[in-house]
């Protein structure tokens, strides 16, 4: 009997496997930009006070009547939270999540602002676009939220940035840059752009081998869009700098195969390739390290912000791991700053123990880092006498104290963008830079690709 | 030319993966009559299981292989007693939706006590590599292909010719005579799942030697094994072997010279031209239609 329905089954089971596998088919990456297309013209309108008030940890000065259709009520503030926790990039956004969770906690146990609580609406899209869209709606529409965080994944801003312009929604501190994000009014980064870091990568490369004349630099990308312009950033960058471009080599986000990557990446050696140029998740950054290592490939790397995670460095072959960097714009707290040292208190208090594992990301600064400027805006929109979206999207425009975190972060032109990386490595607990931001930012050009 | 043989040595290793994956879930649905969803969750419950005895305990790869597939067929023995057996005779789509319920409860588990990090590759097998037709094979597919002959041909000697393959076939063949026989059905299932998702846990530590990396998403090459079980006969052992060695070698020559995002085309769209061509899959039974 179970025969004959062995048919019906196969066809059934077939339909589900195709659903689930279209389901679960992220690609790994988190963090990054994705090729896209442009959508809408830039302008900048007017900014108001554009200076950060001195102290974020103090109550504001001014109060603000209620607004509840954009998430301020007469006990909280609410701002949502769109990413992946559970999903496949849920290793790195995870992280992320935890970093303004930890400053919404301190800022809360200081007491508020504004006489308020901040609060955080957490929304899980498991790294897909149509839940995303789904968590946005709701968030704009049920939650009424004053601002959106994070928004991880290229895709996903794609989906939604029309209905942000359209609604007036800010997006704060996203997770990585797309060429659609880059031209919106609403979309503000704090994390450099794949260009960016590219000048940084060659730079470090270049200063690695002591001149432009002895570099000689191969990519390693996923299959990807964002992949492709890592490589066309990594060219464009030895172009500039000087140094010479000897390829790329691409590999598999599903499957990566080690023997033909092996393979590839003798040859290039062979031919006198000198340094790996990487762009990878995480986890692919560990098949990198732990490939070349398996297979006694000596050869340095510097890759983009997926190689610059602690993860990597903790579960890595650690001979590979002392010559692999990886770019990336924001400092832990055992880098020596102002913010670092509020961040390393918080979590040796009573209320920030929970997050101690976490802030050893730098992940975790670019979460707090988007709570702290959260902050700010608030404290000057509230300048203004009413706190709403329309208040606190003019309240972004300007410069903000970002306490030595990162590189001064000032958006009160468009592109509202944060030029700023720079090679970072592990000292086997936390992610330590190499260098000083100031070092690397004369490398960065800021020139980013049209479409 | 040159391309082409590492496209294929490659597809072999993750094909033989695949039709250990296979194998099991074939297994499970050919005793038992359940479609196993939660199998690709089972083989990376296997993955972090490995990541602890061999990354954290240090245990070597023998050791890690043997427990990790004794403690996955406990697994199976406790999930038939403690649940599936209640299942027995309930409505198909019930079923299924216990094993989906599976999938969400391991991976809300390991998401709880591993977290979303991801683990290093294990690097328990030798490192470096051979040549084999021009191409550079590592050693760690070597050994991944041995260990699949070993496991697959392990398996048939035991279905083939031990007394519990014996009546696995038996109940497979006709419950009610079988039972008539004495044979126990419901021992027969939970031997069938046991055996099921030690399949899965070889499969899991194979992976974890492979893979970019042990995450939340391993759980995809388990769902890779289910078109080759599909396209060799859901209810065919063999089939599930041919049918994974198959979809891995097509998967990795297609993928390689038409880009990856043709992957699961190739994978899913052999599978459907296969069903068109022959419903029961390549070795499945043929249906018998009484008008």
């Amino acid at each position: 009997m179970r025969h004959t329905r062995t048919r019906r089954l196969a066809v059934v089971f077939a339909a589900f496997a195709m659903f689930a596998t279209a389901c679960g088919g992220g690609d790994g990456e988190t963090g990054e930009a994705a090729d896209v297309e442009a959508t809408e013209d830039s302008t900048t309108p007017a900014g108001g006070d554009t200076t950060a008030p001195d102290d974020a940890g103090t109550a504001a000065a001014g109060e603000v009547p209620d607004s509840p259709d954009d998430g301020v009520s007469s006990d909280a503030i609410t701002i949502g939270w769109m990413g992946d926790v559970t999903g496949p990039t849920a290793s790195a956004q995870a992280i992320n999540l935890s970093g303004i969770e930890a400053y919404f906690d301190k800022v809360n146990a200081d007491g508020g602002v504004l006489g308020r609580d901040l609060e955080l609406v957490v929304k899980d899209d498991e790294y897909g676009a149509e839940a995303a869209v789904a968590n946005f709606q709701a968030l704009v529409n049920d939650d009424r939220v004053l601002a959106i965080n994070q928004v991880g994944g290229g895709h996903i801003i794609e989906a939604i940035i029309g209905d942000a312009e359209r609604i007036g929604i800010p997006l704060v501190s996203v997770a990585q840059t797309t060429t659609s994000s880059l031209k919106s009014d609403y979309v503000f980064h704090t994390i450099a752009h794949y260009f960016d870091q590219a000048d940084v990568a060659v730079a470090r490369m270049i200063d690695a081998v002591g001149s432009a004349d002895e570099l000689k630099a191969a990519v390693v990308q996923l299959e990807v869009p964002s992949g492709d312009e890592w490589n066309a950033g990594i060219e464009k960058a030895l172009g500039e700098q000087g140094g010479t471009y000897a390829g790329r080599i691409t590999i598999n986000v599903a499957q990566p195969d080690a023997g033909t990557f092996t393979s590839e990446v003798r040859r290039l050696m062979d031919e006198g390739t000198n340094y790996l140029a990487i762009h990878v998740a995480p986890s692919h950054a560990l098949f990198v390290v732990n490939t070349l290592a398996a297979n006694g490939l000596d050869i340095p790397v510097v890759g983009m912000q997926g190689v610059a995670s602690l993860n990597v460095y903790q579960e890595g072959d650690p001979d590979q791991l002392e010559q692999t960097e990886g770019t990336h714009s924001f400092l832990t707290y055992a880098d020596e700053s102002e913010g670092g040292a509020e961040i390393e208190e918080f979590i040796t208090s009573s209320d920030g123990q929970a997050y101690e594992d976490d802030a050893a990301h730098i992940n975790f600064t670019h979460g707090w880092l988007g709570g702290m400027i959260i902050h700010q805006a608030i404290e000057r929109a509230a300048e203004t006498g009413e706190l709403t979206r329309e208040s606190f999207h003019q309240a972004l425009q300007g410069s903000f104290d970002v306490k030595g975190l990162t590189c001064e972060i000032d958006w009160s032109q468009a592109p509202f963008m944060n030029p700023c990386a720079a090679p970072f490595t592990s000292d086997g607990e936390h992610m330590r830079i190499v260098g000083s931001f100031d070092q690397w930012s004369g490398f960065i050009q800021a020139e980013y690709p049209e479409n | 030319m040159d391309v082409l043989v590492p496209f294929v040595l490659n597809g072999i290793a993750v094909g033989a993966i695949y039709a250990i994956v296979a194998l099991g879930f074939v297994l499970v649905f050919k005793a038992t009559g359940v479609l196993n969803f939660a199998h690709g969750s089972f083989l990376m419950l296997s993955g972090y299981l490995a990541v602890t005895l061999l990354a954290r305990m240090d245990l070597p790869f023998l050791a890690g292989l043997v427990i990790i597939a004794v403690v996955m067929a406990v697994v199976g023995v406790v999930l038939h007693y403690g649940v599936m057996q209640w299942m027995i005779g309930k409505a198909f789509f019930s079923v299924v939706l216990v094993t989906v319920g599976f999938e969400i409860l391991i991976r809300a588990g390991l998401l709880i006590g591993y977290g979303p990090l991801e683990f290093g590759r294990l690097q328990k097998l030798p490192g470096g590599g051979t040549t084999i037709l021009g191409a550079y094979v590592p050693w760690v597919d070597v050994v991944i292909v041995a260990a699949a002959v070993i496991v697959v041909g392990g398996f048939f000697l035991f279905f083939r010719y031990s007394r519990v393959g014996l009546h696995m076939r038996a109940v497979a063949e006709n419950l009610e005579a079988a039972a008539a026989m004495g044979i126990n059905p419901n021992r027969i299932y939970a031997t069938a799942w046991a055996l099921g998702l030690a399949m899965a846990g070889i499969g899991g530590l194979l992976v974890a030697h492979k893979a970019a990396s042990v995450d939340l998403g391993m759980a995809a090459v388990g769902l890779r094994a289910f078109p080759a079980a599909i396209l060799g006969g859901i209810d065919s052992v063999q089939g599930a072997i041919l049918g994974g060695l198959l979809v891995g070698i097509v998967e990795a020559v297609g993928a390689g010279y038409l880009g990856p995002q043709w992957r699961d085309v190739i994978a899913f769209g052999i599978m459907f031209l296969v069903l068109l061509w022959r419903p029961s899959g390549l070795f499945g039974t043929k249906e018998l239609v009484r008008v």
